[in-house]
Formats: structure tokens, sequence, C-alpha cells
């Protein structure tokens, strides 16, 4: 079980990623406002909002995603305060540097920052300051790959390789030893989450090849990156760090939907273990629709990135929807606001996949790549999905600290959340139904619905803020006092 | 459970690929053909046979695909060429080649044409029909298809863009403002085009080498780097899985 030290440095990081968030919605609901010319913002301005926006959000959930999965692996395996406490401190830098570099430094090349954008600033920044961008990514890249190696190694102390994949669950006979399903998508989505970060290092590594290590600009090497090669490592990075984060938020709801409604845990069968050891090898394959529109990628690679795109979905969909059914068939199941936000987190991340899914098929691609499509679905996922797989989590865990149950539901904070959610989510849809292209920090009148579109979601957003805020303050006051002297 | 696997993955797999030819096709109807050799066809005028190697030989060309009983986008297609190219006020070092793929068209179909555009005396333009048309549309994956109900082509507005080295550099699909027809006379000429940059010999890594010559593209050390982190990912894994295993026989 999780000791005194591992529960407060745990509600140290649920501030810090809440203090993020909050953040982030703001630049975010400030964006949209600008679009839709409520406030108008100066566009080298929306572009900093941009970047701090995405790449902060990112960040955020995908710690808070890890965080969750280490707290519950406390119940099965041995886990280190240490360990979270270093990347507490690592993460704290990091974004300390990419804050910087964009509000001070002015750095506004968007999260995916793609070669050679970062050298191409045109006088919009200079060069010290997209190297502090670059250098906070790779702080944060180096540091979470040793918090994810740190809980492999954790894993690994008690169950054997093929044991954390759940392997053994995978022939007919009964297996020895039971790998729980937190245990063994926390296992896969690491795998994938180191994946990830070893990519970043090394994308990040050949940018300084050509900006050079400090601060100077001075090149290490005399030589020219090419532009496809680092496009294919930044989505590899950025597409599966955003997937992960989300199966890690499933692992989660795999633990704790049963308990909190009163029901068995959840087992692993033969088709959970296949569906997730099937995910995490289909979704490093899928980031290639990405790049349908970079018309030099051979054809083949697209062709993989939509087929690999499709069979990503459907085990991990396919597995967790009979998992979920499974849990939530009969009568009696005990609703609170955890359990609910679990439920609504999964409709959001199936609708967002389902919205995600419809992308990534080259000809829709086509006609969607450039439009609000884009940001809508991943909004959807994420906001809708993750957010919500995160904030159960905090929900539930500020009241395991101090060993207590909150019965009630906060039927109206999720209730301002799921109307404020889905609006802002849908506004994005019919942008991009409509063709409004994204990354436009104001719309022509020639867009005639895009304004209407912009100004519409964000008052959506803010209904969303207001029930955020609510469960944010309720979370915020539990995880303060965890820092008071405990009674024996 | 292993043949359940195998044919829900058939299940999935087969609705996936039988779309995906005719979508890749079309998805890439501004690209495909790019950085391919023109077959050598022969172009008839009223005033006789030329190869196409001749006139690429010559000097680059644009190449228009068109019919003269086109009731539809021929006509204004042509017209905002004409007016748009002679907006862009660039030296006459390049030719354009209206050409038809109608098979019904004659020389002197496309000689009227040109009189109706008052072409037929302005050494740039060039109108004539060939023999191969099949192996020339097919060359600029042209696409087009006769509907027997109007009696016409229903088809694209293709401008393709050839360099005097006879390979198709760019295509561009529907009425053109000058701006672009700008960047199509920059590149059959060998202009450098920001958006397009290939990787020279001294840049690192890259995913794959292009051959203008074959036309293929074979993979590079690029590739090699984007296998470096599920590689590492599996190494870093397995060592820590062997010391884990180490410590545990220890700790029995």
């Amino acid at each position: 079980m999780p000791t005194l030290a591992f529960k407060r440095i745990t509600s140290l990081w649920i501030i810090v990623v809440l203090v993020l968030f909050l953040s982030a919605i703001s630049m975010g609901i400030l964006m949209r406002f600008a679009q839709g010319s409520v406030s108008p913002m100066d566009p080298a301005k929306f572009y900093v909002l941009m970047t701090t926006h995405g790449v902060t959000m990112i960040g955020a959930w995908a710690a808070a995603s890890i965080l969750a999965c280490n707290y519950l692996m406390a119940r099965y395996v041995k886990v280190s305060t240490g360990l979270n406490l270093f990347a507490l401190i690592g993460t704290g830098v990091g974004v300390a540097l990419l804050w910087t570099s964009t509000f001070s430094g002015n750095f506004h090349a968007g999260w995916t920052f793609l070669y050679p954008l970062p050298f191409k600033a045109g006088g919009g920044w200079q060069a010290a300051a997209a190297n502090q961008f670059l250098w906070g990514l790779m702080l944060l890249s180096i540091v979470w790959l040793i918090w994810c190696l740190g809980m492999v190694w954790q894993i690994l102390q008690k169950y054997s390789l093929p044991q954390a994949f759940a392997w053994q669950h995978l022939s007919k006979k009964e297996p020895a030893v039971e790998t729980p399903p937190l245990i063994l998508i926390t296992m896969v989505s690491l795998v994938g989450m180191i994946v990830c970060f070893i990519t970043a290092i090394i994308l990040l590594a050949m940018f300084f090849s050509e900006s050079g290590w400090g601060l100077s600009g001075k090149p290490v090497l005399e030589a020219k990156l090419d532009p496809l090669l680092m496009k294919n490592l930044t989505f590899f990075f950025g597409h599966t760090v955003a997937n992960e984060a989300l199966y890690l938020g499933l692992a989660v709801v795999y633990e704790l939907l049963p308990e909190l409604g009163g029901r068995p845990k959840l087992h692993t069968s033969w088709y959970v273990s296949l569906g997730w050891n099937c995910a995490v090898l289909f979704i490093l394959t899928a980031f290639f629709h990405h790049l349908y529109m970079d018309f030099v990628q051979p054809q083949g690679f697209q062709i993989v990135g939509q087929v690999a795109s499709y069979l990503a979905s459907v085990p991990s969909v396919v597995v967790t929807l009979i998992s979920l059914a499974a849990v939530l068939y009969g009568r009696g199941f005990r609703w609170s606001l955890p359990s609910l936000m679990f439920l609504v987190g999964a409709a959001g991340w199936i609708i967002g996949g389902i919205g995600a899914l419809i992308d990534a098929t080259i000809s829709n691609n086509i006609i969607l790549h450039n439009t609000l499509w884009v940001p809508a679905h991943f909004h959807t996922y994420n906001l809708m999905g993750n957010v919500l797989f995160a904030l159960g989590f905090f929900c539930w865990v500020a009241d395991d600290f101090r060993g207590t149950v909150d019965p009630r539901k906060h039927g109206l904070k999720l209730v301002l959340m799921i109307i404020g959610g889905f609006g802002f989510v849908l506004m994005f849809y019919l942008g991009g139904a409509y063709s409004v292209p994204r990354r436009f920090a104001f719309y022509p009148a020639e867009l005639t619905h895009a304004q209407l579109f912009a100004t519409m979601g964000a008052w959506f957003a803010l209904v969303y803020s207001l029930g955020l805020l609510l469960v944010v303050l309720n979370v915020l006051k539990k995880c303060f006092l965890v820092f008071l002297p405990q009674r024996s | 459970m292993f043949s359940r696997i195998l044919a829900a993955a058939i299940l999935i797999l087969i609705p996936s690929l039988s779309t995906l030819g005719n979508e890749a096709e079309s998805v890439m109807g501004g690209e495909s053909g790019i950085y391919q050799r023109l077959p050598d066809a022969t172009i008839h005028t009223t005033e006789g046979a030329v190869a196409l190697s001749t006139l690429y030989d010559q000097s680059p060309l644009i190449l228009a695909p068109v019919f003269t009983r086109c009731a539809g986008i021929c006509s204004p297609f042509l017209a905002t060429l004409k007016g748009n190219l002679s907006k862009l006020n660039a030296p006459a070092d390049f030719r354009v080649l209206v050409f038809s793929f109608d098979p019904e068209d004659t020389p002197e179909d496309m000689r009227e044409m040109a009189q109706h555009y008052e072409l037929e005396n302005d050494s740039q333009w060039i109108f004539g029909t060939t023999d191969q048309i099949e192996a020339l549309t097919d060359a600029l994956r042209f696409q087009s298809k006769w509907n027997e109900a109007t009696r016409q082509f229903d088809h694209e507005a293709l401008l393709a863009g050839v360099n005097a080295q006879g390979y198709i550099v760019l295509k561009l699909i529907g009425m053109q403002s000058s701006t672009d027809l700008g960047r199509l006379v920059s590149e059959i000429r060998g202009g450098f085009q920001v958006a397009f940059p290939l990787p020279k010999s001294d840049t690192l890594f890259t995913c794959f080498r292009w051959d203008p010559v074959t036309g293929k593209a074979r993979p590079s050390l690029g590739l090699l780097i984007m296998a470096i982190p599920t590689i590492g990912a599996g190494l870093m894994v397995t060592g820590i899985s062997a010391a884990a295993r180490r410590r545990r026989k220890r700790a029995e």
C-alpha cells in the first residue's frame, strides 16, 4: 500500500497537474475568443498561447496518467517515492524552460516544432528561445524516460517479462500467476512511452546537431537534416505519447471502476491479454497517418498508416467495451463522481476515436487534414476522455489519502462538464465539417461560420471550466490536507 | 483460438484494404506521376508530325489535354490559361502543348480551336493530336471518363509541367491563377522551389534516396533511425528484466 510520503508526493503532483491544466484551459478559451473576434489578439501572441497550450496539455495529462498508474501499482508491487519526486522536480524545471521560452522568448512554432520551423523564425523569436524550448523538451523526455524505466523495474521485480505482458493468459491452461489488468495495460503502455521518449531524445539531438547544444546557435555538425525524417520522428513521438497516455488512463478505469461500483475485480482473460498486446504493436505504426499530405513519403507507408490506425483501435476498444459492459451489467452498481467520470470518459474516448478514424482514412484526410476536425477529435478523446479518467482518479485518490469515501454524485459538476465539454468539441466538429482551417489566429469574413463556432466554443469551454473548477477545488482541498499531521 | 484471431484479422483487413487502391490514387491526383518521364509520343499538327522529345529538348513544356467537342471546362480553361500566362510577362522560353485526348479530333479541329483563341500564329502555343493518347494520358495520370448520355468526356482540367529532360515536374489541377502558373513556369525552368526540397549530399540521414533516372526511392539510413527507439526500448526492457530476475533469484 502507498506510504504517507508516497501519498504526499502524489498529492503534490496532482496540485501541479491541476494548476497547469487550469492555466492551459484558460489559454485555450482566450484563443477561441480571439478567433471569434470577441477579444482579438496579436497573431504572434496567439501562436505563443497555442504552442504553450498544446505542449502543456499533452505533458500534464501524460504525467497524470503515469502518476495514476504508479499510485495504483502500489497495490501489487513496491513503488518508489524518490522516483516520483525526481520526476516532479525534473518536470518542474522542464515546464519552466518551456514556458519561459514561449512567454518570455516568444517562441511560437507550435508543439510540433516541425523542422526547420524553429530555425526559421523570421524575426519572431531568437535562436536562444528555440533552443531553450528544445532543451525543455529534452529534459522532460530524459526525466520521463527514467520515470517509465523505473516503473518497469518496479513491475519486473515481481513479475517476469512474459507475466508482465500477461502472455501466460494466452494459453488455455489456468495460469499459475495472474497478471492484473492494471499491470498488463501499464506495462504495455510504459513500453510504448519508453519508445516515445527515446524517439524524442533522438529527434531533439538531431535538432541540436544543426542548432548547437548551447544558446549561441553554433551548429555541432555542418550538415542539414531531412525534413521528412524529422517529421516522421516528431509524430512517432507525439502521436504515440498521446495514445499511450490514454491507455494508461484506461488501466486506471479497469482497476477502479469495478471497485467503485461494488463489483468484483476484473481479471485478465485471453482476449484482454491479446487485445492489449496487439494494441501496443499497432499504435507504434499508426502515426504514419500524420504524413498523408507528404507526397514524398512512399505510398506503402501511407497504407500502413491507415491499416494500423484501424487495427490499433479495434483491440483496445472492443476489449474495453466488453470489460466495461461486464462490470456495468445488472442492477446495484454504486455510482459516484469518479465512476461517472470514468464512464463519460470512456464515451468521450470512443467518440474521439471514431473522429480520429474518420480523419485517419486517406480519402477523408485529404478534405479534413487542415481543418478544425483535427482539434475536434483530439480534444474529444483528451478533454472528454483522458482528462476525465485522470480527474476521476484524482477525486478517488483525494478520498483514499484519508481513507474516506465521498458518497455524493456531484451531479451538477459533471453535468456542467458534459454540456460544456461536448458543446466545446461540437463547435470544432462543425468547424471541420464546414472546412474551417485550423491554426488560424483569426478568421477572415469569407469563413462565414468560423467566428460563430469559435465564440460558441469558448462559451461552452467556460461552462466546462465552471464544473471543472468546482471539482478541482474539492480535490485540491483534500490534497492539501495530506500535508497536515496525520492522526495515528 | 488462433483461427479466430486470424479470421478476425482478415475481416478487419479486407474492407480497409479494398478501399486503399482507389483512394490512394485519387488522393495523390496532384502528385501522381510526378518525376516520371513522358513517353515519346508523336504529335500531329496541321504542319506535320513531331516527336514529343523533340519539343521538350528545345524548351520546357506545359501540357494541357483538351477535346474540341467539349461543352464544359475546356473553353474557359484555355481562355484563363491564355489570359493568365500573358499576365506573367515571362520570357517565352517555354511552350504550351494543347493536345486532344479525343480520338475523334483531327489536327484540323485543333487548328480551328487555336484560331478560336487567336493563338494559331503564336509560336509559343502548339495545338495537335496524337495516336498515343492512352500512353500519354496514363503517364500524366490524367482522369477522364466518357459519358454516353451527354456525349462528353467527364475530365479534370490538368496542366502538367515538363522540364527540358522530359520529366513531369509539377501538375496543377483546376483553373489556375497567374501566381500558380508562375510557380509552374519556374518549376519547368528548373527554378528553386521552397516547398519541395530534395535531400542533398550534406543532408544527415535521409529516409529515402530518390533516383531521378529510375524514378525509384530506395530506403536509406534514416529508416534505421526510425527503428532505433523500438529496438532500444526492447533492449532496455529486456535488460531490466534480466537484472530483476537475478535480483529475485538472490532474494529467494
